[in-house]
């Protein structure tokens, strides 16, 4: 019987590794995307996925759906750099305070989302803006949404029409304030 | 749910879907791939398992227990050895960088230039795509070390 990626995936084998880039980087990537705001920043988190992945590549043999684990890691990791970002931005605004009381600071801006639909997801809550990019960008069913995010079923479709009210009504506004 | 109001959430999620997932950009594959299998090829030892017998904090300790032991053992081998011919003062972890062919200075300078960050020039990218790597692979080796 052939080997199955996962199984290829523990044995370490560089060949699954690409197989499993090819068929889940764009959902990887966007869903990343849309959790961080940032597409540098999700190009370094697929990044660093591939290598925990390798890593713990042990793991993976015992793994029942790929899609679902991969999915799971992204979002602790997105979660993880998130509390990083967090103290980091604490510090750096505390240096660009006093850059700015020196007259020193010359800051770029911050990374903007690129258009209204993304600056409303953005707004959105953090778990609400997960069931989003996992349904969306990562296409996981509600399902697989509720094994990722540890939630139920009901859970997860009742966060995602939640999401789409909060974004009809953020889009609405924009609309009105033109 | 009305039927309007079904309507207006359909075309919310259309426009989602719309604007779903990101193609890699150039180069990001190439780079993914090659930083695996430097992490491949840097664990090739036993394979961590799920549930093993030794767990981080204990294999810390264990760790540190080791090291504790060499340096007793090696410290007066090592002063008496200096004595006689010294050592480089290059240190092992720079040595292990430049045997894995990272060019350490030209790291350390992208990595604290300071430069704001902007859209780099299309010629630059290969360079910055190699620095970048370089960087990864530091990394890597340093998360070993530590």
């Amino acid at each position: 019987m052939a080997a199955t990626l996962a199984e290829l995936l523990a044995a370490g084998d560089p060949d699954a590794f690409a197989a499993l880039y090819d068929r889940l980087a764009f959902r990887l990537l966007g869903a990343a995307r849309t959790l961080t705001g940032s597409v540098a920043d999700a190009e370094d988190v697929v990044q660093d996925l591939f290598v925990e992945l390798a890593r713990g590549r042990a793991r993976l043999a015992a793994v029942a759906d790929l899609e679902a684990y991969v999915f799971t890691m992204l979002r602790n990791a997105i979660r993880r750099r998130g509390r990083r970002a967090a103290i980091d931005r604490r510090a750096v605004l505390a240096i660009a305070a006093a850059g700015q009381a020196a007259g020193s600071f010359t800051g770029s801006p911050p990374e903007l989302p690129d258009d209204e639909l993304a600056a409303a997801v953005a707004a959105l809550p953090e778990a609400q803006r997960e069931v989003v990019a996992l349904k969306i960008d990562a296409s996981l069913t509600f399902a697989e949404i509720a094994a990722v995010t540890g939630t139920s079923l009901n859970t997860a479709a009742s966060r995602y029409r939640y999401a789409l009210e909060k974004l009809r009504t953020a889009l609405a506004d924009q609309e009105e304030d033109r | 749910m009305s039927d309007l109001d079904k309507e207006s959430l359909d075309a919310i999620e259309r426009r989602l879907i719309a604007r779903a997932g990101l193609a890699p950009p150039a180069g990001h594959r190439d780079q993914v791939l090659a930083v695996v299998r430097d992490t491949l090829a840097e664990n090739r030892g036993p394979l961590e398992r799920a549930g093993a017998g030794v767990d981080v904090g204990s294999r810390a300790a264990l760790v540190a227990m080791a090291l504790s032991a060499a340096l007793v053992i090696v410290a007066p081998w090592a002063a008496v050895a200096r004595t006689a011919a010294p050592v480089p003062a290059e240190n092992r972890l720079v040595a292990q960088a430049r045997a894995a062919g990272i060019d350490l200075p030209v790291a350390a300078v992208a990595t604290t230039s300071g430069q704001p960050l902007g859209a780099p020039s299309p010629a630059a990218l290969p360079d910055l795509l190699e620095l970048r790597h370089d960087a990864w692979r530091l990394r890597t080796l340093l998360q070993g070390e530590l």
